[in-house]
């Protein structure tokens, strides 16, 4: 590897196949040792495969958590999970019930009751959507919500502190093709961190406020290092020293935006805008979509904006409306739901398209996809 | 209504220690599920048929019979939903698939997908939890170079594409179900070495199997009575469970007659 040369995706990928190769060569003999881990394939290219080495190690992931609920989105994320929590020792007895997205229904406030859950581990978004569930029984038993995956958003915080203001939030920082890079000690803040042990963390191409690219290098397995890898986030370092002594802390700023957002459970993708705007672009000279959660009859939403500049003119109201239908119709935010399914299932509030006719600022990386964070 | 190919009864055979599972679960301190239901019954021939009805109707916490690590699931049922715990032990002790050197599970429902997983890792084996999206699972079923799959019917077809790739033969695809086409099932065969159906509930686990093209009927699995209650099947595994299954009559047809 070259220690001048910023790692990208591609790397990272035959970094973990060349692992993953040697790791299908033969049989282990104690499989609790090891998992199986694979990333969506959403910042281009090819899922990665990756290993994780258990070994003998003791985990506390779940620390005296006797009744967690796990909300994560990817099967093999939670399969990690119940994993941890399999390899946890503890002299009492520990139970974990995961949830998906289809699990969010009338009927769970009562299931949350028999339950009677002390933690909940999980992404901001997937829990933000869950927390509502917890009648005032359910919220009894309740002390600890953990995040990670994903960047809280004020909107998000906001929720939390409303409906379980009891409960403390803590937050670890992690890569799925990489892992663990960053956690929380009880001084910091949402969304910050301390690098963990072994992690180096470097932030590049600043703008003003000192916000730019995260590298990390760190030791992957089996002896192999990964150098100033860009994991696609943004992030700044914050000036202070930590009162519990670290001098390192990073504050995360949210996905790029380029290739992809998250949000509501969704996915707004760039090679989806792709295939689906040209059919709209001789209305328009350019255009952005604004993706955002907000607050919506009491319950988050996402929310689609497409801003187009045109310096010749808007088409006419009747034809912004067809634009509009025709658009979320075809515009697909998971693989089976478009935006259309998705505002009928009240997960999304309608497609906004509004037309400008102030050209967009051109940055460096003139992304058509933006987050607007709350 | 549920019809399977020729399940075979053996109600008319007890498996030994039956009544100790009874006494187990009447005198528990833990849970008066059962003991209420068994009022005025004697030994296990008495016994009450207890139905999914009534594990909606009591939570779990009330029906929880031992305290063992555990992972609980939910179970929807005609928009109903209801808790099912299973310590790891007992999902270990199931009988989802064959041992294999690397395994996939594949199902439609996540909860499901996690307990077969646990299940592979129960059995020393690592498996591959195939995601939903099934161009992901197949990109990684083929990386990983897997040799036997766990999936059910509904999501079976969707890997269609690599199955037909496949140099090799699986060594076995396990379907996962309450009811099977066998008809159709049969093509999974141009796949693999075995292919077997596994008749299991959520809240039940497995309680019988068949080989295609070596069974004629299915057979229930060891430490299972099958009953024949009212043409429907009635389910007891003899074993102390979180929440033990004692007659727990099903809406599968125990008399079926032909092959679909």
């Amino acid at each position: 590897m070259s220690e001048h040369r910023t790692l990208n995706r591609a790397d990272i990928a035959k970094l973990n196949d060349k692992i993953f190769n040697n790791f299908i060569s033969s049989v282990p003999n104690d499989a609790s040792k090891y998992g199986i881990r694979i990333t969506s394939g959403t910042s281009g290219g090819e899922p990665i495969m990756s290993v994780l080495e258990y070994g003998d190690k003791q985990f506390n992931k779940f620390g005296a958590n006797k009744r967690i609920i796990t909300c994560v989105g990817s099967r093999n994320a939670q399969l990690a999970n119940v994993i941890h929590l399999r390899k946890q020792i503890s002299d009492y007895a520990q139970r974990i019930l995961l949830l998906e997205i289809n699990n969010l229904a009338d009927k769970l406030p009562r299931l949350l009751e028999d339950f009677s859950p002390e933690a909940i581990f999980g992404h901001p978004s997937f829990v933000s959507r869950l927390v509502k569930y917890f009648n005032t029984v359910a919220k009894k038993s309740l002390s600890t919500m953990r995040l990670a995956g994903e960047r809280v958003t004020k909107l998000q915080e906001s929720v939390f502190n409303s409906y379980l203001p009891k409960v403390r939030v803590s937050m670890h920082y992690a890569v799925n093709e990489v892992g663990l890079i960053g956690e929380q000690c009880v001084n910091l803040l949402i969304n910050q961190y301390h690098p963990i042990s072994g992690v180096n963390i470097e932030i590049v191409e600043k703008d003003a406020t000192g916000a730019g690219d995260i590298l990390i290098s760190k030791k992957l397995a089996h002896n192999i290092f990964l150098e100033k890898y860009d994991i696609g986030d943004t992030g700044r370092f914050l000036p202070d020293v930590c009162a519990c002594g670290e001098r390192i802390i990073f504050e995360h700023l949210g996905r790029n935006g380029y290739d992809y957002v998250k949000i509501a459970g969704a996915l707004v993708k760039q090679d989806e805008l792709d295939r689906i705007m040209p059919p709209l672009l001789r209305f328009m000279d350019d255009y952005r979509v604004e993706v955002s959660e907000v607050l919506d009859e009491d319950k988050l939403k996402g929310k689609v904006v497409l801003r187009a500049f045109s310096n010749s003119g808007f088409p006419t109201r009747e034809l912004i409306e067809e634009m509009t239908k025709d658009l979320s119709n075809c515009f697909y935010l998971t693989p089976t739901r478009t935006l259309a399914d998705l505002v009928k299932d009240e997960e999304f509030v309608p497609l906004s398209i509004e037309f400008t006719s102030s050209p967009f600022p051109q940055k460096n990386k003139n992304s058509k996809l933006v987050q607007i964070i709350g | 209504m549920k019809k399977n190919k020729h399940i075979s009864s053996n109600s008319e055979v007890r498996l030994p220690n039956i009544e100790k599972l009874v006494a187990f679960v009447r005198d528990s301190k833990n849970s008066d599920f059962y003991r209420d239901a068994w009022v005025g019954a004697g030994n296990f021939s008495e016994l009450p048929a207890i139905f999914r009805a009534d594990f909606l109707r009591v939570p779990l916490s009330k029906r929880r019979y031992k305290n063992d690590k555990a992972l609980v699931k939910i179970i929807h049922s005609d928009g109903e939903m209801f808790l099912s715990e299973w310590s790891f032990e007992d999902i270990g002790k199931e009988k989802f698939g064959l041992s294999s050197n690397r395994p996939m599970v594949y199902l439609t429902n996540s909860h499901e997908a996690m307990e077969k997983s646990m299940w592979c890792y129960e059995n020393n084996m690592v498996p591959l939890v195939g995601e939903k999206d099934p161009n992901v699972a197949m990109f990684a079923a083929g990386k990983y170079k897997i040799d036997s799959l766990i999936a059910d019917a509904e999501s079976l077809p969707k890997l269609m594409p690599y199955l037909e790739k496949l140099g090799k033969k699986l060594l076995s695809i396990s379907i996962l179900g309450d009811h099977f086409n066998t008809l159709s099932l049969t093509s999974y065969l141009n796949f693999a070495e075995k292919v077997r159906l596994v008749l299991c509930l959520p809240e039940v686990g497995s309680f019988a199997e068949l080989y295609l093209n070596y069974d004629s009927k299915f057979k229930a699995l060891p430490d299972v009575i099958l009953e024949d209650m009212n043409g429907f099947l009635s389910v007891t595994k003899n074993k102390k469970l979180v929440t033990p299954i004692v007659r727990y009559k099903t809406d599968i047809l125990a008399d079926v007659a032909s092959v679909y």
